[in-house]
């Protein structure tokens, strides 16, 4: 049993690398590559944003919007198209390496020069007086040196220790290099390999930063630091690119909205399904057998999506609709309204969004649990100790719930954790696109449209592991509420 | 194929299902039915008598040429003015380059200040039409385009003007957004509906054969190496995977019409396959045991000869109990795909489309409507047809 579990562990590792792989390859393939479809997509959106009036004087509105090269840099950082092809797909496995702690550095000449790093946390200034670290300091010129400096930060501690002195309270240079020109040739000759100027000669862009004091450190400082570590095997999500915050924390968000349909629906789906099912057999060939039969079925074949846009329609709060039953969109009033309500305003509220969803993910669902449940309860009838139980003039009732529903139940407790934990995650991507519902079905498709490609593939690689531990879930069920089941024999 | 006895019976057994029977035979007649759509719904006569000669702009694209004289233009427009004026004697004879190039339909090809005509007699003509005159793609005349778009059935006035031909325009079921029919659009959908399911189908239940066949059969490495990446390529969900590559395709290049189709039909086979591959391989991994096929082994036969001659005709209860299923399954891909807007190109006949139509277009209930109602019948249908088969086939469901 554990070394048939820890193989079907072992065995989720390849198929997280293929998924990996397979999407991985996808993602290259397309033409231009992810740097092309981003800025393209940019350009695009700019164009519409900028509509008409937009356009300059010159004429040539729509052309005039140009990815600078600093902007190129960021979307290539957020790519991660800054690291060779095999690194790139390393790091979406596992990694262990040191990223460039600076993500761009501008000059003014005469002004101060800002040096903005990775995790945007700190930026130094420097002016004639030397340095002046700040701390997030969006909107800092020279003089306001008042942010504290968090010296205890590893990664900006070990780029301080080994170029310039900081005082950790003011953030003023306390050593290194005086002179603006040593401390540029310094900077330049050791944190970028490649520097572009821009053509009025007032800007440097850094194009190639990877910083060379973090080559330098020692490889077991590198190892020990886990913000060196990469790659979705160990739960590191890359950062999405529309939405600029990690992708695991976009799903962390949606997670509740998905989970709510899910539990709600499989609650629904089992409850209905077992007290229809156990009916059915006891009026096994009856008239309300068979019309309930015709009924799961018929719900069975209606695809959600297909009544989904039904319901809005005739339901919905259209002008013809035949009766306003559902709302059109979202899974709760919008919240200027929604907090206003009493608590059973709220509630009444919640219901009213949820009543259109709901039909549309459960329709399909009855048909197999309701005839498994049947089936099942009609075989135990049939055994031996319910044959023996009715010939002692026990009622059919009594058989029915006394003796015979529990064994019956057996299928169908297997299926339940699997089925629960997948719930979570159920939500269709259809429906919840038809009722615009922020759930992480609606994030995948929004990431597909907008090509956000990190985000597509943490979302396929969550999705992928939990439909496979559900899996293994329902497997073990199987044997643990079934002791006659074991997996020793099913290799062959 | 000679059926045997034990088919022949579950034959049977599947005919005493009145309510799987009578679900085939009328998804058979409807199928039979649209199946012929050009000769319904169409924006060309069926027939066409020039001065006893006859022609059949259904099955052909003529010229004015083909058709007695006059330019080698293609009649583009069976009602253009142009059309009209060359059957009442006008032969179009010099024209400029701006005439060529008009698509389909029954808007005017060209100006006709461009054409020069030379006068004849008027020439007989006798012509049979389809009794509905407008094919999927068939667009409306420029002057009534605007009026005709999302026009309800028998629609005359729009906005309060009269909408110019809408009498005998016939549009039963109204006009889509782009002011084409919408009943020669739903009928031209199912019929492709439905051969892009059977297809689909019978292509993912050869695919899936293969596959899962030779992982039965030879078991061991073969079947561990299988698995796992059944699990891989299972493991991505279906629709979204389809979204990527159908993204990936629509970016490739520029693939129009039945091209498109068939590349969409393509990338489609890569997902579909997996469901009778894992139903095959059971059935193959059970009878690599029998006597039978050891009998066979033994004697020498090859590998290949025992998998197709021996087992095959053993394993075919999944492959008719899976395939209703698969039907509907492709069927809803593709609808799925279409109404997200990942699937077939506009004048393409499409379910999903109408459907996403008339989710964009709340008043049009004669979009809305005659979408659900086909697509849900058709799916009913084929579960029906598909649980039939099941109790008829499946040894468990007896």
């Amino acid at each position: 049993m554990w070394s048939y579990i820890v193989k079907r562990l072992l065995l989720m590792v390849p198929t997280g690398i293929g998924i990996i792989t397979v999407f991985f390859v996808i993602s290259e393939m397309v033409p231009g590559g992810p740097l092309d479809q981003v800025e393209s997509m940019i350009i695009e959106q700019a164009n519409i944003g900028q509509g008409g009036d937009g356009a300059d004087a010159s004429g040539q509105g729509a052309q005039r919007i140009k990815i600078d090269p600093q902007m190129r840099m960021q979307i290539k950082r957020k790519l991660g198209l800054n690291y060779n092809m095999f690194e790139r797909y390393m790091r979406s496995l596992v990694w262990c390496g040191r990223d460039s702690l600076i993500s761009s550095v501008e000059l003014d000449v005469g002004k101060a020069q800002k040096i903005t790093f990775r995790n945007e946390r700190y930026q130094v200034y420097r002016d004639a007086d030397g340095f002046h670290l700040f701390k997030n300091a969006a909107t800092v010129n020279g003089e306001s040196a008042a942010i504290r400096f968090d010296r205890t930060d590893r990664h900006f501690a070990s780029v301080l220790d080994d170029t310039i002195r900081f005082d950790p309270i003011t953030g003023a240079q306390l050593d290194g290099p005086s002179s603006l020109e040593a401390v540029e040739t310094e900077l330049l000759a050791r944190n970028f390999r490649e520097a572009d100027y821009g053509s009025d000669g007032s800007r440097i862009t850094v194009t190639e930063t990877r910083d060379e004091l973090y080559l330098k450190a020692s490889p077991w400082r590198t190892l020990t630091d886990w913000d060196n570590w990469h790659g979705m095997f160990l739960l590191k999500f890359p950062i999405s690119i529309t939405q600029n915050k990690k992708c695991i924390e976009l799903i962390r968000d949606r997670l509740p909205i998905s989970m709510r349909l899910g539990i709600i629906s499989f609650f629904l789906t089992y409850s209905l399904c077992l007290v229809m099912g156990i009916s059915k057999a006891s009026k096994n060939g009856s008239t309300y057998d068979s019309v309930t039969s015709v009924m799961v079925l018929i719900g069975y074949g209606t695809p959600g999506f297909v009544l989904a846009v039904f319901l809005i329609r005739m339901f919905g709060p259209g002008s013809d609709a035949i009766a306003h039953l559902i709302p059109l969109r979202g899974i709760q009033s919008p919240p200027e309204i929604y907090n206003q309500l009493s608590w059973l305003g709220k509630l009444w509220d919640n219901i009213h969004h949820l009543i259109g969803p709901i039909t549309c993910l459960t329709i399909g669902s009855f048909a197999g649990l309701t005839m498994l449940t049947k089936n099942s309860v009609l075989e135990e009838f049939h055994q031996l100790y319910a044959v023996a139980a009715r010939a002692r003039g026990l009622s059919k009732r009594r058989v029915l719930y006394k003796h015979v529903l529990r064994n019956s139940l057996i299928p169908l407790v297997t299926g339940f954790p699997a089925r629960f934990v997948m719930m979570f995650f159920a939500g269709s991507l259809l429906i919840e696109k038809i009722f615009s519902l922020d759930g992480l079905g609606l994030l995948s498709y929004t990431a597909l449209i907008e090509r956000d490609y990190p985000l597509i593939m943490s979302n396929m690689f969550i999705f992928t592991y939990i439909g496979l531990i559900c899996k293994l879930l329902s497997d073990i069920g199987y044997v643990i509420v079934d002791p006659r089941i074991t997996f020793e024999g099913s290799k062959s | 194929m000679i059926f045997s006895p034990e088919f022949r019976d579950r034959a049977r057994k599947f005919r005493k299902n009145k309510r799987a029977f009578r679900s085939f035979i009328i998804l058979c007649a409807l199928f039979a039915a649209t199946l012929p759509a050009e000769l319904f719904f169409n924006d060309r006569p069926i027939v066409i008598r020039i001065d006893g000669t006859s022609y059949f702009p259904v099955f052909k694209d003529y010229t004015y040429e083909d058709m007695g004289g006059g330019l080698n233009v293609p009649v583009s427009a069976y009602r253009s003015t142009m059309f009209n004026e060359f059957l009442a004697g006008k032969t179009p004879i010099v024209q400029t380059a701006a005439m060529y190039g008009g698509g389909t339909g029954t808007d005017d090809a060209a100006p006709l200040e461009l054409v020069t005509y030379e006068q004849g007699p008027p020439r007989k003509v006798w012509m049979l039409w389809p009794a509905i005159p407008h094919s999927y793609k068939s667009s409306p005349r420029s002057e009534t385009l605007v009026n005709q778009r999302l026009a309800s059935p028998f629609a005359t006035t729009r906005d309060g003007k009269l909408i110019p031909g809408a009498s005998e325009a016939r549009h039963l079921l109204g006009t889509d957004k782009y002011g084409k029919d919408v009943l020669a659009r739903l009928v031209y959908g199912f019929r492709l509906s439905l051969l892009f399911g059977l297809a689909l189908a019978i292509t993912s239940t050869i695919l899936g054969s293969i596959i899962g066949g030779i992982q039965g059969y030879f078991g061991g490495a073969v079947d561990l190496v299988g698995q796992r990446g059944m699990e891989i390529w299972g493991a991505i969900p279906r629709l979204m995977l389809l979204m990527i590559l159908s993204d990936f395709l629509s970016r490739q290049g520029e693939f129009t019409g039945a091209t498109h189709l068939l590349m969409l039909f393509v990338i489609m086979n890569l997902t579909s396959w997996m469901g009778m591959a894992g139903h095959m391989r059971a059935q193959f991994l059970r009878a690599r045991n029998l006597d039978y096929v050891r009998a066979a082994k033994s004697l020498g036969v090859s590998n290949p000869m025992i998998m197709f001659r021996h087992i095959l005709p053993n394993s075919l209860t999944p492959i008719i109990t899976f395939l209703p299923f698969s039907i509907s399954g492709a069927i809803m891909a593709l609808v799925g795909l279409d109404f997200l807007g990942f699937g077939l190109k506009y004048p393409a006949p499409s379910l999903g489309d109408l459907l996403s139509q008339g989710q964009q277009h709340m008043e049009a209930w004669w979009i809305m409507i005659p979408a659900f109602v086909t697509l849900t019948s058709l799916m009913i249908l084929l579960t029906f047809i598909g649980d039939g088969v099941r109790n008829a086939f499946d040894p468990r469901y007896k």
